[in-house]
Protein backbone atom coordinates (compact mmCIF):
# COMPACT_ATOMS: atom_id res chain seq x y z
CA UNK A 1 0.00 0.00 0.00
CA UNK A 2 1.24 3.47 -0.83
CA UNK A 3 0.65 6.20 1.72
CA UNK A 4 0.79 9.66 0.21
CA UNK A 5 0.21 13.20 1.38
CA UNK A 6 -0.28 16.27 -0.79
CA UNK A 7 -0.58 19.92 0.13
CA UNK A 8 -0.55 19.03 3.80
CA UNK A 9 -0.99 21.89 6.27
CA UNK A 10 -1.31 21.31 9.99
CA UNK A 11 -1.56 23.69 12.94
CA UNK A 12 -1.16 22.74 16.56
CA UNK A 13 -2.67 25.17 19.10
CA UNK A 14 -3.20 27.63 16.22
CA UNK A 15 0.51 27.65 15.37
CA UNK A 16 1.27 26.40 11.84
CA UNK A 17 3.54 23.36 12.09
CA UNK A 18 3.41 21.96 8.56
CA UNK A 19 2.64 23.77 5.34
CA UNK A 20 2.35 22.47 1.83
CA UNK A 21 4.02 19.15 2.59
CA UNK A 22 3.94 16.34 0.04
CA UNK A 23 5.42 12.89 0.67
CA UNK A 24 5.00 9.39 -0.72
CA UNK A 25 5.69 6.32 1.39
CA UNK A 26 5.92 3.49 -1.11
CA UNK A 27 6.03 -0.29 -0.62
CA UNK A 28 9.47 -1.84 -0.68
CA UNK A 29 11.29 1.26 0.52
CA UNK A 30 12.23 2.88 3.80
CA UNK A 31 11.61 6.61 3.79
CA UNK A 32 13.63 8.56 6.34
CA UNK A 33 12.39 11.85 7.75
CA UNK A 34 15.25 14.06 8.89
CA UNK A 35 15.41 17.65 10.05
CA UNK A 36 16.21 19.74 13.11
CA UNK A 37 14.12 19.69 16.31
CA UNK A 38 10.75 21.28 15.72
CA UNK A 39 10.93 20.86 11.94
CA UNK A 40 7.66 18.91 12.00
CA UNK A 41 8.82 15.30 11.69
CA UNK A 42 6.61 13.96 14.47
CA UNK A 43 3.62 15.99 13.33
CA UNK A 44 4.06 14.71 9.78
CA UNK A 45 4.10 11.10 11.02
CA UNK A 46 1.03 11.75 13.18
CA UNK A 47 -0.75 13.34 10.21
CA UNK A 48 0.14 10.34 8.03
CA UNK A 49 -1.29 8.06 10.74
CA UNK A 50 -4.53 10.04 10.72
CA UNK A 51 -4.07 11.42 14.24
CA UNK A 52 -4.24 15.17 13.63
CA UNK A 53 -6.79 17.45 12.03
CA UNK A 54 -5.59 18.79 8.69
CA UNK A 55 -5.92 22.49 7.81
CA UNK A 56 -5.46 21.65 4.16
CA UNK A 57 -4.37 18.82 1.89
CA UNK A 58 -5.08 15.15 2.15
CA UNK A 59 -3.54 11.84 3.11
CA UNK A 60 -4.36 8.93 0.85
CA UNK A 61 -3.83 5.21 1.10
CA UNK A 62 -3.61 3.67 -2.37
CA UNK A 63 -5.38 6.74 -3.69
CA UNK A 64 -8.27 6.69 -1.20
CA UNK A 65 -8.49 9.40 1.44
CA UNK A 66 -7.85 8.02 4.94
CA UNK A 67 -10.50 10.42 6.25
CA UNK A 68 -13.06 8.02 4.77
CA UNK A 69 -11.67 4.96 6.55
CA UNK A 70 -12.85 3.75 9.95
CA UNK A 71 -10.32 3.92 12.82
CA UNK A 72 -10.22 0.15 12.81
CA UNK A 73 -9.50 -0.21 9.08
CA UNK A 74 -6.84 2.47 9.45
CA UNK A 75 -5.31 0.56 12.38
CA UNK A 76 -5.09 -2.60 10.29
CA UNK A 77 -3.36 -0.72 7.45
CA UNK A 78 -1.02 1.57 9.38
CA UNK A 79 0.99 0.88 12.54
CA UNK A 80 2.39 3.96 14.23
CA UNK A 81 5.04 4.07 16.93
CA UNK A 82 4.74 7.42 18.75
CA UNK A 83 7.79 9.13 20.15
CA UNK A 84 6.31 8.92 23.62
CA UNK A 85 7.39 5.68 25.24
CA UNK A 86 5.04 5.79 28.22
CA UNK A 87 2.95 2.78 29.19
CA UNK A 88 0.44 3.92 31.78
CA UNK A 89 0.12 0.69 33.77
CA UNK A 90 2.85 -1.80 34.71
CA UNK A 91 1.60 -4.32 32.15
CA UNK A 92 3.72 -7.37 31.37
CA UNK A 93 5.79 -6.93 28.20
CA UNK A 94 3.81 -9.61 26.39
CA UNK A 95 0.52 -7.91 27.27
CA UNK A 96 1.82 -4.69 25.71
CA UNK A 97 2.78 -6.49 22.49
CA UNK A 98 -0.66 -8.15 22.49
CA UNK A 99 -2.29 -4.70 22.31
CA UNK A 100 -1.19 -4.67 18.66
CA UNK A 101 -3.82 -7.33 17.96
CA UNK A 102 -6.77 -5.22 19.14
CA UNK A 103 -7.66 -4.00 15.62
CA UNK A 104 -7.79 -7.61 14.42
CA UNK A 105 -10.05 -8.91 17.18
CA UNK A 106 -13.77 -9.07 16.76
CA UNK A 107 -15.74 -8.49 19.92
CA UNK A 108 -14.45 -9.38 23.34
CA UNK A 109 -13.09 -12.73 22.14
CA UNK A 110 -9.76 -13.68 23.64
CA UNK A 111 -6.49 -14.21 21.88
CA UNK A 112 -6.72 -16.60 18.91
CA UNK A 113 -4.00 -18.72 17.33
CA UNK A 114 -3.23 -16.08 14.67
CA UNK A 115 -2.91 -13.46 17.41
CA UNK A 116 -0.56 -15.64 19.45
CA UNK A 117 1.59 -16.29 16.37
CA UNK A 118 1.83 -12.61 15.47
CA UNK A 119 2.72 -11.70 19.07
CA UNK A 120 5.37 -14.41 19.38
CA UNK A 121 6.93 -13.49 16.03
CA UNK A 122 7.07 -9.82 16.90
CA UNK A 123 8.65 -10.59 20.28
CA UNK A 124 11.23 -12.88 18.71
CA UNK A 125 12.04 -10.25 16.07
CA UNK A 126 12.64 -7.62 18.77
CA UNK A 127 14.62 -10.03 20.99
CA UNK A 128 12.28 -9.56 23.95
CA UNK A 129 11.07 -13.14 24.44
CA UNK A 130 13.00 -13.30 27.73
CA UNK A 131 11.23 -10.16 28.96
CA UNK A 132 7.70 -11.53 28.33
CA UNK A 133 6.56 -11.55 31.97
CA UNK A 134 8.44 -8.47 33.15
CA UNK A 135 6.37 -5.37 33.91
CA UNK A 136 7.29 -2.70 31.36
CA UNK A 137 7.91 -0.17 34.12
CA UNK A 138 10.87 -2.21 35.30
CA UNK A 139 12.49 -2.35 31.86
CA UNK A 140 15.19 0.03 30.66
CA UNK A 141 14.23 2.72 28.16
CA UNK A 142 15.73 0.78 25.28
CA UNK A 143 14.03 -2.46 26.29
CA UNK A 144 10.71 -0.64 26.58
CA UNK A 145 11.31 0.87 23.13
CA UNK A 146 11.74 -2.64 21.72
CA UNK A 147 8.57 -3.87 23.46
CA UNK A 148 6.59 -0.95 22.01
CA UNK A 149 8.04 -1.52 18.56
CA UNK A 150 7.05 -5.18 18.82
CA UNK A 151 3.49 -3.95 19.49
CA UNK A 152 3.59 -2.08 16.17
CA UNK A 153 4.98 -5.19 14.41
CA UNK A 154 2.26 -7.42 15.90
CA UNK A 155 -0.27 -5.14 14.19
CA UNK A 156 0.86 -6.74 10.87
CA UNK A 157 0.09 -3.62 8.88
CA UNK A 158 1.12 -2.83 5.32
CA UNK A 159 2.47 0.55 6.41
CA UNK A 160 4.76 1.16 9.41
CA UNK A 161 5.39 4.68 10.70
CA UNK A 162 7.89 5.04 13.55
CA UNK A 163 9.01 8.16 15.36
CA UNK A 164 12.68 7.68 16.28
CA UNK A 165 12.43 3.91 16.67
CA UNK A 166 16.15 3.66 17.53
CA UNK A 167 16.05 6.26 20.33
CA UNK A 168 17.62 4.76 23.46
CA UNK A 169 18.58 1.50 21.76
CA UNK A 170 22.12 0.13 22.08
CA UNK A 171 24.05 -0.14 18.78
CA UNK A 172 23.34 -3.84 18.36
CA UNK A 173 19.59 -3.48 18.83
CA UNK A 174 19.44 -0.26 16.78
CA UNK A 175 21.13 -2.04 13.89
CA UNK A 176 18.95 -5.10 14.40
CA UNK A 177 15.82 -2.97 14.23
CA UNK A 178 16.86 -1.19 11.04
CA UNK A 179 17.90 -4.46 9.41
CA UNK A 180 14.49 -5.86 10.33
CA UNK A 181 12.81 -2.82 8.74
CA UNK A 182 14.93 -3.47 5.67
CA UNK A 183 13.63 -7.04 5.47
CA UNK A 184 10.04 -5.87 6.05
CA UNK A 185 10.46 -3.35 3.23
CA UNK A 186 11.81 -6.11 1.00
CA UNK A 187 8.64 -8.08 1.77
CA UNK A 188 6.64 -5.19 0.36
CA UNK A 189 5.80 -3.04 3.37
CA UNK A 190 5.89 0.74 3.14
CA UNK A 191 7.96 2.22 5.96
CA UNK A 192 8.64 5.75 7.18
CA UNK A 193 10.87 6.57 10.14
CA UNK A 194 11.99 9.81 11.73
CA UNK A 195 15.69 9.61 12.58
CA UNK A 196 18.26 11.84 14.21
CA UNK A 197 21.24 9.60 13.49
CA UNK A 198 22.14 10.75 9.99
CA UNK A 199 24.69 7.96 9.48
CA UNK A 200 22.00 5.37 10.06
CA UNK A 201 19.61 7.34 7.84
CA UNK A 202 22.22 7.42 5.07
CA UNK A 203 22.82 3.72 5.46
CA UNK A 204 19.30 2.33 5.73
CA UNK A 205 16.83 4.74 4.16
CA UNK A 206 16.12 4.32 0.47
CA UNK A 207 14.44 7.71 0.25
CA UNK A 208 14.94 10.74 2.46
CA UNK A 209 12.62 13.66 3.16
CA UNK A 210 14.36 16.67 4.66
CA UNK A 211 12.01 18.84 6.70
CA UNK A 212 12.83 22.37 7.69
CA UNK A 213 10.45 24.69 9.52
CA UNK A 214 7.41 22.74 8.51
CA UNK A 215 8.25 22.50 4.83
CA UNK A 216 9.90 19.88 2.66
CA UNK A 217 13.40 21.21 1.93
CA UNK A 218 14.28 18.26 -0.24
CA UNK A 219 12.97 14.79 -0.99
CA UNK A 220 14.13 11.89 -3.11
CA UNK A 221 16.60 9.01 -3.20
CA UNK A 222 19.05 9.21 -0.30
CA UNK A 223 22.18 9.82 -2.37
CA UNK A 224 20.65 12.79 -4.15
CA UNK A 225 19.17 14.39 -1.06
CA UNK A 226 21.80 13.91 1.64
CA UNK A 227 24.55 16.22 0.48
CA UNK A 228 26.82 18.09 2.86
CA UNK A 229 25.62 21.45 1.52
CA UNK A 230 21.94 20.67 2.02
CA UNK A 231 22.42 19.21 5.49
CA UNK A 232 24.48 22.25 6.49
CA UNK A 233 21.79 24.57 5.19
CA UNK A 234 19.00 22.78 7.02
CA UNK A 235 20.70 21.91 10.31
CA UNK A 236 22.81 25.08 10.57
CA UNK A 237 25.98 23.15 11.22
CA UNK A 238 28.69 21.81 8.92
CA UNK A 239 28.88 18.08 8.16
CA UNK A 240 31.69 15.77 7.12
CA UNK A 241 30.55 12.92 4.93
CA UNK A 242 32.70 9.89 4.27
CA UNK A 243 32.54 6.22 3.47
CA UNK A 244 34.14 3.71 5.80
CA UNK A 245 34.29 0.04 4.82
CA UNK A 246 31.56 0.82 2.32
CA UNK A 247 29.27 2.39 4.95
CA UNK A 248 28.23 6.04 4.80
CA UNK A 249 29.33 8.22 7.74
CA UNK A 250 27.74 11.61 8.40
CA UNK A 251 29.32 13.62 11.23
CA UNK A 252 28.53 17.18 12.36
CA UNK A 253 31.82 19.06 12.56
CA UNK A 254 31.09 22.38 14.25
CA UNK A 255 28.43 24.38 15.97
CA UNK A 256 28.64 27.08 13.29
CA UNK A 257 28.29 26.56 9.58
CA UNK A 258 31.65 26.48 7.76
CA UNK A 259 32.53 29.37 5.53
CA UNK A 260 30.84 29.19 2.19
CA UNK A 261 27.92 27.16 3.50
CA UNK A 262 24.71 29.06 3.86
CA UNK A 263 23.24 29.10 7.32
CA UNK A 264 19.56 28.87 8.21
CA UNK A 265 17.56 31.95 7.42
CA UNK B 1 2.24 -25.35 20.71
CA UNK B 2 4.07 -24.79 23.97
CA UNK B 3 2.45 -22.23 26.25
CA UNK B 4 5.00 -19.97 27.79
CA UNK B 5 4.61 -18.55 31.27
CA UNK B 6 2.42 -15.47 31.08
CA UNK B 7 0.87 -16.72 27.85
CA UNK B 8 -2.78 -16.26 26.97
CA UNK B 9 -3.83 -19.61 28.38
CA UNK B 10 -2.32 -18.96 31.77
CA UNK B 11 -3.89 -15.51 31.83
CA UNK B 12 -7.28 -17.04 31.03
CA UNK B 13 -6.95 -19.72 33.70
CA UNK B 14 -5.87 -17.02 36.16
CA UNK B 15 -8.95 -14.96 35.30
CA UNK B 16 -11.26 -17.98 35.75
CA UNK B 17 -9.66 -18.70 39.11
CA UNK B 18 -9.94 -15.12 40.33
CA UNK B 19 -13.53 -14.73 39.15
CA UNK B 20 -14.43 -18.12 40.59
CA UNK B 21 -12.99 -17.19 43.97
CA UNK B 22 -14.74 -13.81 43.98
CA UNK B 23 -18.08 -15.36 43.00
CA UNK B 24 -17.71 -17.98 45.77
CA UNK B 25 -17.06 -15.29 48.39
CA UNK B 26 -19.97 -13.25 47.08
CA UNK B 27 -22.33 -16.25 47.20
CA UNK B 28 -21.28 -17.01 50.77
CA UNK B 29 -21.83 -13.40 51.85
CA UNK B 30 -25.20 -13.38 50.09
CA UNK B 31 -26.37 -16.30 52.23
CA UNK B 32 -24.95 -14.69 55.39
CA UNK B 33 -26.72 -11.45 54.48
CA UNK B 34 -30.06 -13.26 54.19
CA UNK B 35 -29.47 -14.80 57.62
CA UNK B 36 -28.41 -11.56 59.29
CA UNK B 37 -30.99 -9.66 61.28
CA UNK B 38 -31.07 -7.22 64.17
CA UNK B 39 -30.50 -10.18 66.50
CA UNK B 40 -27.31 -11.23 64.78
CA UNK B 41 -26.64 -14.03 62.31
CA UNK B 42 -29.02 -16.96 62.52
CA UNK B 43 -32.21 -18.42 61.16
CA UNK B 44 -35.11 -16.24 62.28
CA UNK B 45 -37.59 -18.05 64.49
CA UNK B 46 -40.88 -16.45 63.52
CA UNK B 47 -42.29 -15.61 60.09
CA UNK B 48 -38.83 -16.19 58.68
CA UNK B 49 -39.74 -16.46 55.03
CA UNK B 50 -41.48 -13.12 54.82
CA UNK B 51 -38.61 -11.31 56.53
CA UNK B 52 -36.06 -13.01 54.35
CA UNK B 53 -37.83 -12.40 51.04
CA UNK B 54 -39.31 -8.96 51.65
CA UNK B 55 -36.67 -7.25 53.79
CA UNK B 56 -33.34 -9.01 53.59
CA UNK B 57 -33.40 -10.22 49.99
CA UNK B 58 -33.94 -6.79 48.39
CA UNK B 59 -31.34 -5.36 50.76
CA UNK B 60 -28.76 -8.00 49.77
CA UNK B 61 -29.56 -7.59 46.06
CA UNK B 62 -29.17 -3.82 46.34
CA UNK B 63 -25.86 -4.20 48.16
CA UNK B 64 -24.61 -6.37 45.28
CA UNK B 65 -25.94 -3.99 42.61
CA UNK B 66 -24.57 -0.87 44.31
CA UNK B 67 -21.19 -2.45 45.03
CA UNK B 68 -20.89 -3.80 41.47
CA UNK B 69 -21.77 -0.36 40.07
CA UNK B 70 -19.20 1.43 42.23
CA UNK B 71 -16.41 -1.13 41.72
CA UNK B 72 -16.78 -1.49 37.95
CA UNK B 73 -17.18 2.27 37.41
CA UNK B 74 -14.11 3.01 39.50
CA UNK B 75 -12.04 0.50 37.51
CA UNK B 76 -13.30 1.79 34.15
CA UNK B 77 -12.74 5.44 35.06
CA UNK B 78 -9.25 4.74 36.38
CA UNK B 79 -8.52 2.96 33.10
CA UNK B 80 -9.99 5.71 30.97
CA UNK B 81 -8.32 8.56 32.86
CA UNK B 82 -5.10 6.53 33.30
CA UNK B 83 -5.12 7.70 36.86
CA UNK B 84 -5.26 5.32 39.84
CA UNK B 85 -6.84 8.07 41.96
CA UNK B 86 -9.93 8.40 39.78
CA UNK B 87 -13.25 7.25 41.19
CA UNK B 88 -16.89 7.87 40.29
CA UNK B 89 -16.98 11.03 42.44
CA UNK B 90 -14.29 12.65 40.31
CA UNK B 91 -16.58 13.13 37.32
CA UNK B 92 -19.41 14.65 39.36
CA UNK B 93 -21.99 11.89 38.91
CA UNK B 94 -22.44 10.94 42.58
CA UNK B 95 -22.69 14.62 43.59
CA UNK B 96 -25.30 15.21 40.89
CA UNK B 97 -27.33 12.22 42.09
CA UNK B 98 -26.91 13.39 45.68
CA UNK B 99 -28.14 16.88 44.87
CA UNK B 100 -31.19 15.51 43.03
CA UNK B 101 -32.10 13.33 46.01
CA UNK B 102 -31.49 16.13 48.53
CA UNK B 103 -33.76 18.44 46.53
CA UNK B 104 -36.43 15.71 46.59
CA UNK B 105 -36.21 15.67 50.40
CA UNK B 106 -35.99 19.46 50.66
CA UNK B 107 -39.01 20.10 48.47
CA UNK B 108 -41.04 17.61 50.47
CA UNK B 109 -41.60 15.49 47.35
CA UNK B 110 -40.08 12.46 49.04
CA UNK B 111 -42.52 12.79 51.94
CA UNK B 112 -45.45 12.74 49.51
CA UNK B 113 -44.08 9.92 47.35
CA UNK B 114 -41.34 7.65 48.63
CA UNK B 115 -40.00 6.97 45.14
CA UNK B 116 -39.45 10.69 44.54
CA UNK B 117 -36.11 10.35 46.32
CA UNK B 118 -34.47 7.79 44.00
CA UNK B 119 -36.10 9.40 40.96
CA UNK B 120 -34.68 12.78 42.00
CA UNK B 121 -31.29 11.12 42.31
CA UNK B 122 -31.54 9.64 38.81
CA UNK B 123 -32.51 12.99 37.30
CA UNK B 124 -29.69 14.73 39.16
CA UNK B 125 -27.16 12.17 37.90
CA UNK B 126 -28.40 12.51 34.31
CA UNK B 127 -28.22 16.32 34.37
CA UNK B 128 -24.74 16.28 35.97
CA UNK B 129 -23.50 13.84 33.33
CA UNK B 130 -24.83 15.91 30.44
CA UNK B 131 -23.29 19.02 31.99
CA UNK B 132 -19.90 17.37 32.51
CA UNK B 133 -19.78 15.94 28.97
CA UNK B 134 -20.80 19.30 27.48
CA UNK B 135 -18.23 21.21 29.52
CA UNK B 136 -15.48 18.73 28.66
CA UNK B 137 -16.03 19.25 24.93
CA UNK B 138 -15.95 16.75 22.13
CA UNK B 139 -12.24 16.63 21.46
CA UNK B 140 -10.73 17.25 24.87
CA UNK B 141 -8.79 14.49 26.53
CA UNK B 142 -8.83 13.11 30.05
CA UNK B 143 -7.82 16.42 31.64
CA UNK B 144 -10.85 18.44 30.53
CA UNK B 145 -13.11 15.62 31.74
CA UNK B 146 -11.56 15.68 35.24
CA UNK B 147 -11.66 19.48 35.39
CA UNK B 148 -15.31 19.74 34.38
CA UNK B 149 -16.17 16.80 36.68
CA UNK B 150 -14.53 18.52 39.66
CA UNK B 151 -16.32 21.78 38.79
CA UNK B 152 -19.74 20.10 38.60
CA UNK B 153 -19.04 18.09 41.78
CA UNK B 154 -18.14 21.19 43.81
CA UNK B 155 -21.16 23.12 42.51
CA UNK B 156 -23.46 20.22 43.43
CA UNK B 157 -21.86 19.86 46.87
CA UNK B 158 -22.28 23.59 47.51
CA UNK B 159 -25.95 23.44 46.51
CA UNK B 160 -26.44 20.42 48.77
CA UNK B 161 -25.04 22.40 51.71
CA UNK B 162 -27.32 25.29 50.80
CA UNK B 163 -30.34 22.97 50.72
CA UNK B 164 -29.26 21.71 54.14
CA UNK B 165 -29.07 25.24 55.62
CA UNK B 166 -32.39 26.14 54.09
CA UNK B 167 -34.08 22.96 55.26
CA UNK B 168 -37.76 23.68 56.02
CA UNK B 169 -37.59 21.89 59.38
CA UNK B 170 -35.06 20.01 61.54
CA UNK B 171 -36.47 16.66 60.44
CA UNK B 172 -35.74 17.37 56.79
CA UNK B 173 -32.22 18.49 57.75
CA UNK B 174 -31.61 15.26 59.67
CA UNK B 175 -33.04 13.23 56.80
CA UNK B 176 -30.72 14.94 54.34
CA UNK B 177 -27.66 14.36 56.51
CA UNK B 178 -28.49 10.70 57.09
CA UNK B 179 -29.31 10.15 53.45
CA UNK B 180 -25.95 11.60 52.44
CA UNK B 181 -24.16 9.11 54.71
CA UNK B 182 -25.47 6.24 52.59
CA UNK B 183 -27.52 3.28 53.72
CA UNK B 184 -29.40 0.24 52.50
CA UNK B 185 -31.76 0.04 55.45
CA UNK B 186 -35.51 -0.16 54.77
CA UNK B 187 -35.08 -0.58 51.03
CA UNK B 188 -37.65 -2.68 49.18
CA UNK B 189 -37.94 -4.46 45.87
CA UNK B 190 -39.21 -1.20 44.39
CA UNK B 191 -35.72 0.19 44.83
CA UNK B 192 -34.26 -2.90 43.17
CA UNK B 193 -36.57 -2.43 40.17
CA UNK B 194 -35.74 1.28 39.94
CA UNK B 195 -31.96 0.93 40.15
CA UNK B 196 -31.46 -2.55 38.69
CA UNK B 197 -32.06 -1.86 34.99
CA UNK B 198 -29.91 1.30 34.97
CA UNK B 199 -27.08 -0.41 36.84
CA UNK B 200 -27.26 -3.47 34.56
CA UNK B 201 -27.19 -1.30 31.42
CA UNK B 202 -24.27 0.71 32.80
CA UNK B 203 -22.30 -2.43 33.68
CA UNK B 204 -22.85 -3.92 30.21
CA UNK B 205 -21.55 -0.69 28.65
CA UNK B 206 -18.48 -0.66 30.91
CA UNK B 207 -17.70 -4.35 30.32
CA UNK B 208 -18.03 -3.97 26.54
CA UNK B 209 -15.33 -1.32 26.31
CA UNK B 210 -12.42 -3.18 27.88
CA UNK B 211 -10.33 -3.27 24.70
CA UNK B 212 -10.46 0.52 24.42
CA UNK B 213 -9.29 0.88 28.02
CA UNK B 214 -6.40 -1.51 27.36
CA UNK B 215 -5.43 0.41 24.23
CA UNK B 216 -5.35 3.66 26.24
CA UNK B 217 -2.40 2.23 28.21
CA UNK B 218 -0.37 3.50 25.25
CA UNK B 219 -1.79 7.03 25.44
CA UNK B 220 -4.39 8.63 23.21
CA UNK B 221 -2.29 8.52 20.01
CA UNK B 222 -1.41 4.90 20.67
CA UNK B 223 -5.03 3.96 21.34
CA UNK B 224 -6.29 5.68 18.20
CA UNK B 225 -3.63 3.87 16.20
CA UNK B 226 -5.11 0.63 17.59
CA UNK B 227 -8.44 1.53 16.03
CA UNK B 228 -10.09 3.08 19.09
CA UNK B 229 -12.37 6.09 18.64
CA UNK B 230 -11.46 8.06 21.77
CA UNK B 231 -14.57 10.24 21.65
CA UNK B 232 -16.87 7.22 21.49
CA UNK B 233 -14.92 5.46 24.22
CA UNK B 234 -15.29 8.45 26.53
CA UNK B 235 -19.00 8.68 25.85
CA UNK B 236 -19.39 4.95 26.58
CA UNK B 237 -17.35 5.00 29.81
CA UNK B 238 -18.93 8.17 31.20
CA UNK B 239 -22.44 7.05 30.25
CA UNK B 240 -21.86 3.57 31.66
CA UNK B 241 -20.48 4.96 34.94
CA UNK B 242 -23.26 7.56 35.10
CA UNK B 243 -26.02 4.95 34.65
CA UNK B 244 -24.51 2.60 37.22
CA UNK B 245 -23.32 5.09 39.85
CA UNK B 246 -26.22 7.50 39.34
CA UNK B 247 -28.73 4.72 39.99
CA UNK B 248 -26.66 3.32 42.88
CA UNK B 249 -26.43 6.73 44.57
CA UNK B 250 -30.10 7.39 43.94
CA UNK B 251 -31.15 4.33 45.97
CA UNK B 252 -28.35 4.07 48.54
CA UNK B 253 -26.98 7.56 49.06
CA UNK B 254 -23.33 8.33 48.69
CA UNK B 255 -21.11 5.39 49.49
CA UNK B 256 -17.52 6.41 49.27
CA UNK B 257 -14.18 4.71 48.76
CA UNK B 258 -15.52 1.52 47.13
CA UNK B 259 -14.82 2.77 43.60
CA UNK B 260 -11.35 3.88 44.64
CA UNK B 261 -10.09 1.08 46.83
CA UNK B 262 -11.50 -2.04 45.14
CA UNK B 263 -9.73 -1.54 41.78
CA UNK B 264 -6.53 -0.78 43.69
CA UNK B 265 -6.69 -3.99 45.66
CA UNK B 266 -7.46 -6.16 42.63
CA UNK B 267 -5.19 -4.52 40.04
CA UNK B 268 -2.09 -6.64 40.76
CA UNK B 269 -4.22 -9.81 40.56
CA UNK B 270 -5.22 -9.09 36.94
CA UNK B 271 -1.76 -8.13 35.70
CA UNK B 272 -2.72 -4.43 35.85
CA UNK B 273 -4.79 -4.87 32.69
CA UNK B 274 -7.72 -2.38 32.63
CA UNK B 275 -10.04 -4.67 30.64
CA UNK B 276 -9.63 -7.49 33.17
CA UNK B 277 -9.89 -5.13 36.12
CA UNK B 278 -13.46 -4.06 35.27
CA UNK B 279 -15.18 -7.46 35.78
CA UNK B 280 -12.96 -8.26 38.79
CA UNK B 281 -13.80 -4.91 40.44
CA UNK B 282 -17.48 -5.44 39.69
CA UNK B 283 -17.35 -8.60 41.83
CA UNK B 284 -14.99 -7.05 44.39
CA UNK B 285 -17.18 -3.99 44.85
CA UNK B 286 -20.23 -6.19 45.37
CA UNK B 287 -18.30 -8.18 47.99
CA UNK B 288 -17.13 -5.08 49.87
CA UNK B 289 -20.56 -3.40 50.02
CA UNK B 290 -22.36 -6.63 50.89
CA UNK B 291 -19.84 -7.40 53.66
CA UNK B 292 -20.05 -3.84 54.98
CA UNK B 293 -23.84 -3.99 55.01
CA UNK B 294 -23.73 -7.23 57.04
CA UNK B 295 -21.25 -5.67 59.47
CA UNK B 296 -23.41 -2.55 59.84
CA UNK B 297 -26.34 -4.69 60.94
CA UNK B 298 -24.29 -6.80 63.36
CA UNK B 299 -22.39 -3.90 64.98
CA UNK B 300 -25.36 -1.55 65.38
CA UNK B 301 -28.70 -3.34 65.02
CA UNK B 302 -30.52 0.00 65.40
CA UNK B 303 -28.80 1.52 62.42
CA UNK B 304 -26.60 4.15 64.06
CA UNK B 305 -23.63 3.15 61.94
CA UNK B 306 -24.27 4.10 58.33
CA UNK B 307 -23.08 1.99 55.42
CA UNK B 308 -21.25 4.87 53.72
CA UNK B 309 -19.41 5.59 56.95
CA UNK B 310 -18.39 1.97 57.38
CA UNK B 311 -17.11 1.54 53.80
CA UNK B 312 -14.91 4.58 54.40
CA UNK B 313 -13.79 3.16 57.77
CA UNK B 314 -12.92 -0.18 56.12
CA UNK B 315 -11.52 1.48 53.00
CA UNK B 316 -9.14 3.89 54.69
CA UNK B 317 -6.93 1.28 56.43
CA UNK B 318 -6.87 -0.80 53.23
CA UNK B 319 -5.79 2.27 51.37
CA UNK B 320 -3.15 3.19 53.96
CA UNK B 321 -1.81 -0.34 53.75
CA UNK B 322 -1.56 0.09 49.96
CA UNK B 323 0.35 3.35 50.46
CA UNK B 324 2.79 1.70 52.86
CA UNK B 325 3.16 -1.29 50.53
CA UNK B 326 3.82 0.96 47.54
CA UNK B 327 6.36 2.95 49.54
CA UNK B 328 8.13 -0.22 50.59
CA UNK B 329 8.42 -1.37 46.99
CA UNK B 330 9.67 2.03 45.81
CA UNK B 331 12.35 2.27 48.49
CA UNK B 332 15.70 0.79 47.56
Amino acid sequence: MTLAAVGLAVSLARRPVLSDVAVRIVPGRITGLIGPNGAGKSTLLRALAGLVTLDAGSVTLDGRSIAGLSRRDLARAIAFLPQERTVHWPLAARAVVALGRIPHRSGPAGEGAADARAIDEAMAAMDIVALADRPVGELSGGERGRVLFARALAQKSAVILADEPTAGLDPAHALGLLELLNRLAAEGRAIAIALHDLSLAARFCHDVVVLSRGRVAAAGPRAEVMTAERLAAVFGVGFAMATLDGLPIVVPIGTRPNGGLSSRG
Amino acid sequence: MIERAGGPRRARIGAYRLHGALVAVLALLFVVSLLTGPAGVGIPARAPWLIVTQIRLPRALLAILVGAALGASGAALQGYLRNPLAEPGVIGISSGAGLGAVLAIHSGASAALSLALPLGGLIGAALATILVLTLAGRHGGALTLILSGVAVASAATALMSLALSLAPNPFAAVEIVFWLLGSLADRSFEHVWIAGPFIAAGLVLLLANGAGLDALSLGEDGAQNLGIDIGRLRLAVVTGAALAVGAATAVAGSIGFVGLVVPHLLRPLVGHQPSRLVPASLLGGAILVLAADILVRIVTPNGELRLGVLTALIGTPLFLWLVVDTRRRLEP
